[in-house]
């Protein structure tokens, strides 16, 4: 009976932490990617290390006051500025390349903030639909089990853990973004909606499990009994599934392009969050919302 | 179980895997071909299609100018440009571009992705400096009084105290070419309308008639002859001083496009091919890795269950790479990194389907009858946990912008698959055992 006992601990837990993850939220604001809030992005490579002073000179005579510059790997260095004219961005090379001759554009990005308001309408209203489809589904599959627990709590409860996981992984990763200066971007963006898939993903699993045993031994053993077996015989099929993706997600980590690192923490943090949420909070929490004989 | 579905599924399997790798065969096929002096057909090869960031390019977004033109005629318009740059950049022989409209709210762009190509500074240059042609008339004396007026007080400094447009321009241009003037001789550039450009051009000239007509080009006049007559038949000349030279390259960069709608650049991602190939390389890399491991993981823990789930995502993988080629999926860095993830969640079926077939031995069923319920019994769980994660990639799919479609498109094809290599491929192989 461990999960369904120690359930009061694991929602204070949960609470604490998603606590924490409004207060890391709010203390430390996500930066939002050029992609969202219109701006520059120039990556260019030197044999020769570059002097950050010296790049803010060829900005400044260009009348490009702000510039922040960072070297994301050796050799390379990201920077960002305002949004700015094909002309422009020209003109920006011919002087780079006059001061530092070894230098080369590797990657240019210039977004128009129209462009950046229509991908925040559209993430925002991805997020929504995703989680109106998976509420339904979820009521849906679950219509035919109603005692002692109805269908639509399933859902409830689900969505609840998924605004979990999806919180509880962004506060995280502001943490890291505000020491390591990523910012909120599209790729984000994609990791938590990929987070959702994944949360319900593994809720489900247990939740179908609930429903099944519901169906052999209701008469036999009481609702809480019923819960802590469907966790547990499920258990090893959580972690080891969450093992295998964070397998991968880790060689992308290790391996993988620089420009993916804020995808994958934020992946692994929701695979981990997801795992803990669907085996210790989910089903011990149906137990709250039972009917009362 | 039908007995001839694994014969077929092992020999699709090998086709995919030549398909996706052609030089599996087409190596020692040469080697043979080289020692025996023989003439065996090689088996045809096929990229991967490679998205911008991988390849190396440049995704363009231009906004577009409507408002002179009549709501009717937007559509016509539009597509008018897309055929126009479409051409433009199709002279500059990249591969297969792809230029389309999109619409946003009440507003069209129009967007430009050029994969593989060296130059995209020339190339944005030459999609930006595609000449708008558009003809005028004068204005009447005392709307230019006020125009000038309102502009010494800082107003309307954006109109033209002097013209104002009729609606002929690029779009009713048939062809333009090198002409000279029977008279004086110098080179002029003649134009030839299409049949509503020829109606316009005859009223408009007819209503001018005394007056000036001036042809701008890329929103300065380039010619303002004065009009004799009324012209029907829609043919015009433009002498402007052109050298034989300047004459000649106009009437081509009017054939080759005079836009139909005005375009501003507002949004550029361009990627250079060798960070491309590096983002390539890497993401290989780490898929590899993580492939490893997971093969690793399921020897350990599963014993021989494992072996099969390693032979089931063998076939997954296969299978998926030979998808994406048949299909033609563009693969970006977004696509590889749904890749790579699709297979730590493609072995979620085996896994379930492994933890349920061990359960039930648990109950002292002979394996066979164990093998066969934990099949069943897996299902509807891995019915619903991929049909959500499925949700989420259609979603991304329809809503996102081309770079992370690429992700939902790897991801969500992933899962299909690996649901079939898990129920289909995996049971075939472990069920008669």
């Amino acid at each position: 009976m461990f999960f369904v006992k120690f359930r009061k601990i694991f929602l204070g837990v949960s609470v604490a932490l998603i606590i924490a993850s409004l207060l890391i939220l709010v203390k430390f604001p996500l930066k939002l990617g050029i992609d969202f809030s219109g701006g520059s992005l120039l990556e260019i490579k030197s044999e020769k290390p570059l002097k950050k002073s010296e790049i803010k000179e060829v900005f400044s005579e260009l009348e490009i006051k702000e510039v922040e510059i960072s070297e994301s790997e050796k050799g390379h260095y990201l920077l960002k500025f305002k949004s700015i004219s094909e002309a422009e961005h020209q003109a920006l090379l011919s002087k780079l390349k006059e001061k530092f001759p070894e230098v080369s554009q590797e990657r240019f990005e210039s977004i128009g903030p129209s462009i950046g308001e229509e991908l925040k309408r559209k993430s925002l209203f991805a997020g929504i639909l995703a989680i109106i489809l998976i509420a339904l589904y979820i009521a849906f599959a679950f219509r035919k089990v109603s005692r002692p627990v109805a269908s639509w709590k399933y859902g409830i409860i689900t969505i609840l853990t998924l605004f979990h996981d999806v919180l509880i992984s962004l506060g995280i990763y502001a943490l890291y973004a505000h020491f390591k200066g990523t910012v909120f971007d599209s790729k984000v963006v994609v990791a938590l909606l990929t987070i959702m898939g994944y949360s319900v993903n593994d809720t489900i699993v247990v939740f179908d499990r609930v429903r099944e045993n519901l169906r052999k031994m209701f008469s036999q053993k009481s609702f809480e009994e019923i819960l802590n077996l469907s966790i547990v015989q499920t258990l090893p099929r959580s972690l080891n599934t969450s093992l295998t993706t964070l397998f991968v997600v880790v060689a992308l980590l290790i391996l993988g392009p620089k420009t993916i690192f804020p995808f994958a923490i934020v992946i692994i943090c929701g695979i981990i969050i997801g795992t803990y949420s669907s085996v210790c909070l989910a089903a011990p929490c149906l137990s709250f919302l039972k009917r009362k004989k | 179980m039908n007995r001839y579905l694994k014969p077929i599924l092992i020999i699709l399997f090998f086709i995919s895997l030549i398909f996706v790798a052609p030089d599996l065969v087409n190596f020692p096929l040469k080697k043979l071909n080289d020692f025996f002096h023989l003439n065996l057909p090689y088996f045809p090869k096929k990229d991967f299609s490679l998205g911008l960031d991988l390849a190396g390019g440049t995704h363009l977004i231009y906004k577009t100018d409507l408002s002179k033109i009549s709501k009717k005629d937007q559509d016509d318009a539009l597509s008018a440009l897309r055929n126009v740059v479409e051409r433009r950049v199709n002279l500059f022989g990249v591969k297969e571009p792809k230029v389309y409209i999109a619409r946003v709210q009440n507003q069209a762009r129009l967007i430009v992705e050029i994969a593989g190509i060296k130059d995209i500074k020339a190339a944005i240059e030459m999609i930006g400096k595609t000449p708008f042609l558009e003809f005028k008339e004068e204005r009447d004396p005392e709307e230019t009084q006020e125009i000038l007026e309102a502009q010494k007080e800082g107003k309307r400094l954006d109109e033209d105290p002097y013209f104002k447009s009729t609606g002929l321009d690029g779009r009713y241009l048939k062809k333009a070419w090198l002409d000279f003037n029977p008279t004086t001789g110098e080179p002029v550039v003649s134009l030839k309308f299409n049949k509503e450009g020829a109606k316009l051009f005859e009223e408009i000239t007819e209503r001018n008639v005394g007056k000036k007509v001036a042809i701008y080009l890329d929103g300065s006049p380039i010619s303002i002859p004065v009009v004799k007559e009324k012209i029907s038949g829609g043919e015009a000349q433009i002498s402007g001083e052109f050298s034989q030279k300047e004459a000649k390259e106009l009437a081509e960069r009017l054939n080759a496009g005079a836009l139909p709608v005005k375009i501003d650049l507002i949004s550029q991602q361009t990627i250079e091919a060798t960070l491309g190939k590096e983002f390539l390389k890497k993401g290989i890399m780490a898929g590899g890795l993580g492939f490893l491991l997971i093969i690793i993981f399921l020897l350990l823990y599963y014993r021989k269950l494992g072996f099969y789930g390693v032979l089931s995502l063998m076939f997954y993988l296969g299978y998926l790479l030979g998808l994406f080629k048949l299909v033609g999926v563009t693969l970006t860095l977004a696509g590889i990194a749904g890749l790579v993830l699709s297979i730590g969640m493609a072995i979620d079926s085996n896994i379930l389907i492994f933890e349920r077939i061990k359960e039930e031995r648990k109950l002292n069923l002979p394996e066979a009858t164990a093998i066969k319920n934990g099949f069943e019994r897996a299902w509807p769980s891995i019915r619903d946990a991929n049909l959500t994660t499925l949700f989420v990639c259609i979603i991304l799919f329809y809503l996102t912008e081309s770079l992370t479609k690429g992700f939902a498109l790897t991801l969500g094809l992933g899962i299909l698959m690996s649901v079939f290599c898990a129920m289909v491929v995996m049971k075939t192989f472990l069920i008669k055992s």
